[in-house]
């Protein structure tokens, strides 16, 4: 057994930067180097789409002011066949773009300049929970989660409601973990965006909402017709039980 | 539409036609009154039946065969006469008639052998109209009336309907939608109605044009001036990651960076306020959750420099805002007292009802300890990139936008914004917001 640097993954995880700023793309490249990470840049949309959906790589950087094609075009299109984690590159304060991004199923974004220390600490947060976790295979069971008519698969990222199965992103899946590991109670909304994005809430950000409201959408309503995910304003969510009133 | 033009046009032409009618009217019978006089002078002399006269507006008289009439012995005008004349030799009925009376004679065989010729005079054409009762004359001007009315009714909205097309298009394009053009509703014009709205099309055009261009440059400006802020941040990150010596450096190089990426970022947001074309939101915002948190983030990085922030007042206040700009005012009021507040003093804040303002206001004050403001200045501290003096700034870590974003986001939000030295030093900012 060789020794495994906690800060290199082997083998090398390889991400796509697409972004029309080139200079931009080879400094990034060396600095995620030396981070462990192996990182190829593209620089068309149209292109970008293909080789993020390949599955030759574990995850996208994506600018949205790419010429010509927009980044949200390309999200877009890069979600109707893949669910690879993207992290959007935005420019400062336009909310709008964030917002836009988390609806088209970014998973999270980080504004532009950003500190390369960020940027890894991103990419890590996503990759944390795509990626099986560090255990030895073997050494516990399959770990499997059920209320009502859902159930998941921790391990394999499986999530089924009545059989048949729910496509979810990353984050999606990890705030659907939380709120069903505490199902019937509050999780504030702080502790969902530590857990789902490894990251603390910014003043006015609505990520963790816009993720709830996508997890909302693709699970829809209870068997019994009830909302699965209530909102508690200003405090977090609960994912309630049928025919069981939430605790606070 | 108000009705200012449309009214004022109905009313004008239908008065003015009204009117030429009833001057026609009278002009009319003012140079008739030749004829008039003639009849009346002639049913006077002759008058032998009142009350014929009286019910049907007949002058009628009796003439002996000598032409003579038989009340009063007296002739006749010389017309009248001669139809007699005509009458008592053919033995039919005679007529003569001129504009406005028309005079009929007929011989009657009275008492044996005399034959006498009853004459009668009748009023026709207009004249007639003038011996017609209160009732049909009223219902003429009537007739009139609706008429003109009709007509100018017409004839004014045709005026004035492309001015409110053009009104309409023009409040829409105050509002912001500059999309907005006329040319396809005005019709078939070919008037200087037309002209304007063609006019009108070509300004919205333009400004459209103007402001689109504006947006994208704003676009532009911040992308340009970010991308090598972008690299610079990387490559400040790869110098650390190789070890570089001396991090203090690296520090300084990254707390400068950090400084120009916030001037970009105030920039933008300063000439998007100032753009005209920043529609602020207008959603219920609690002022004292801003206040609140602002006080207490503020008061956590004040606290590692050893200084203080505490909420003085606060009461309820909801105010009609967008969150954010409210929220980031509020904040660069607090984080300037911060900067200025000498060591070891406290910035208070707080808000309060204003009890006299009317309407209703809201206060938001921040008072620091600092050295103040010369009071000569005191007008000048919103502008951009004002300093007041190089002891109070250096070093401070302001970029100089901060107050003059406070300004403008309040302003347009239809609140004021106004500074004073607190007595017993300091500076005391005040927002007073409609609430």
């Amino acid at each position: 057994m060789t020794a495994v640097r906690p800060n290199a993954p082997t083998p090398m995880t390889r991400v796509l930067l697409v972004d029309d700023d080139a200079e931009l793309a080879e400094l990034v490249g060396e600095y995620l180097a030396r981070e462990g990470f192996s990182l190829d840049a593209e620089t068309d949309g149209t292109r970008a789409v293909d080789r993020a959906a390949s599955g030759d790589y574990q995850l996208t950087l994506l600018d949205v002011m790419l010429p010509g094609v927009s980044g949200f075009d390309v999200l877009r299109a890069l979600r109707a066949t893949s669910r690879i984690p993207v992290l959007m590159l935005t420019a400062r304060g336009d909310d709008v773009d964030r917002i836009v991004g988390l609806e088209l199923g970014a998973d999270d974004y980080l504004s532009k300049p950003f500190n390369p220390r960020e940027l890894v600490a991103r990419i890590r947060a996503i990759l944390r929970r795509t990626q099986p976790d560090g255990g030895g295979p073997g050494e516990r069971l399959p770990e499997r989660l059920s209320v009502d008519d859902v159930a998941v698969e921790i391990d394999r990222r499986l999530v089924r409601r009545a059989g048949a199965p729910v496509e979810l992103t990353a984050v999606e899946f990890a705030l659907l973990e939380l709120l069903m590991r505490a199902a019937g109670s509050v999780v504030r909304r702080e502790d969902l965006a530590r857990g789902a994005l490894g990251r603390s809430l910014l003043p006015f950000d609505r990520s963790i909402d816009v993720h709830v409201s996508r997890v909302r959408k693709k699970l829809g309503p209870r068997p019994d017709g009830g909302e699965r995910i209530t909102t508690l304003r200003a405090v977090g969510y609960l994912y309630t039980r049928q025919g069981v009133p939430g605790r606070l | 539409m108000v009705p200012g033009v449309f009214l004022k046009i109905l009313l004008w032409f239908w008065t003015s036609l009204v009117l030429v009618a009833l001057a026609l009217e009278l002009a009319i019978t003012a140079t008739t009154t030749p004829v008039e006089v003639r009849v009346s002078r002639f049913s006077e002399s002759v008058l032998t039946s009142h009350e014929l006269e009286r019910t049907t507006r007949i002058h009628a008289v009796l003439l002996d065969p000598d032409g003579y009439d038989v009340s009063g012995r007296t002739v006749p005008p010389k017309p009248v006469a001669m139809v007699a004349a005509r009458a008592l030799a053919s033995g039919q009925t005679e007529m003569e008639a001129d504009g406005h009376t028309a005079v009929k004679a007929r011989a009657v065989a009275v008492s044996g052998e005399r034959r006498y010729v009853l004459v009668a005079a009748v009023p026709i054409g207009l004249m007639r109209l003038l011996h017609d009762g209160l009732y049909a004359q009223g219902l003429r001007l009537l007739a009139v009336l609706l008429t003109a009315a009709a007509a100018c009714y017409g004839l004014a909205r045709y005026v004035v309907r492309p001015l409110a097309t053009l009104r309409a298009a023009t409040r829409a394009l105050a509002k912001g939608d500059l999309s907005v053009r006329v040319g396809s509703t005005m019709g078939r014009r070919t008037d200087e109605f037309m002209e304007l709205g063609r006019d009108f099309d070509r300004m919205a055009e333009r400004l459209d044009a103007l402001v689109t261009a504006e947006r994208r440059l704003l676009r532009d400006i911040s992308h340009e001036l970010r991308s090598p802020l972008a690299r610079l941040n990387v490559a400040l990150g790869l110098a650390r990651q190789q070890g570089s010596e001396d991090q203090a450096v690296l520090d300084r190089i990254e707390r400068e960076a950090e400084r120009l990426n916030a001037l970009i970022a105030q920039l933008l947001m300063l000439a998007w306020l100032e753009s005209g074309t920043a529609a602020p939101a207008r959603k219920p915002v609690d002022l004292a959750d801003i206040v609140r948190e602002v006080a207490e983030d503020a008061a956590f990085e004040a606290k590692s420099r050893g200084r203080e922030v505490e909420i003085a007042e606060t009461c309820d206040a909801v105010v009609l805002g967008d969150p954010e700009l409210l929220h980031s005012a509020v904040e660069n009021v607090v984080r300037n007292a911060v900067r200025h507040t000498r060591e070891g003093t406290v910035v208070a804040v707080g808000m309060r009802h204003d009890a006299h303002a009317v309407p209703a206001r809201i206060r938001i004050w921040v008072r620091d300890h600092g050295g103040g403001v010369p009071d000569a200045a005191l007008p000048y501290i919103f502008q951009p990139f004002y300093r007041v003096g190089d002891a109070r700034d250096r070093g401070t870590g302001g970029v100089g936008l901060g107050l003059t974003i406070v300004h403008r986001t309040i302003q347009l939000h239809g609140g004021t914004v106004s500074a004073v030295n607190a007595p017993g030093g300091g500076l005391l900012v005040e927002l007073g917001l409609p609430g």
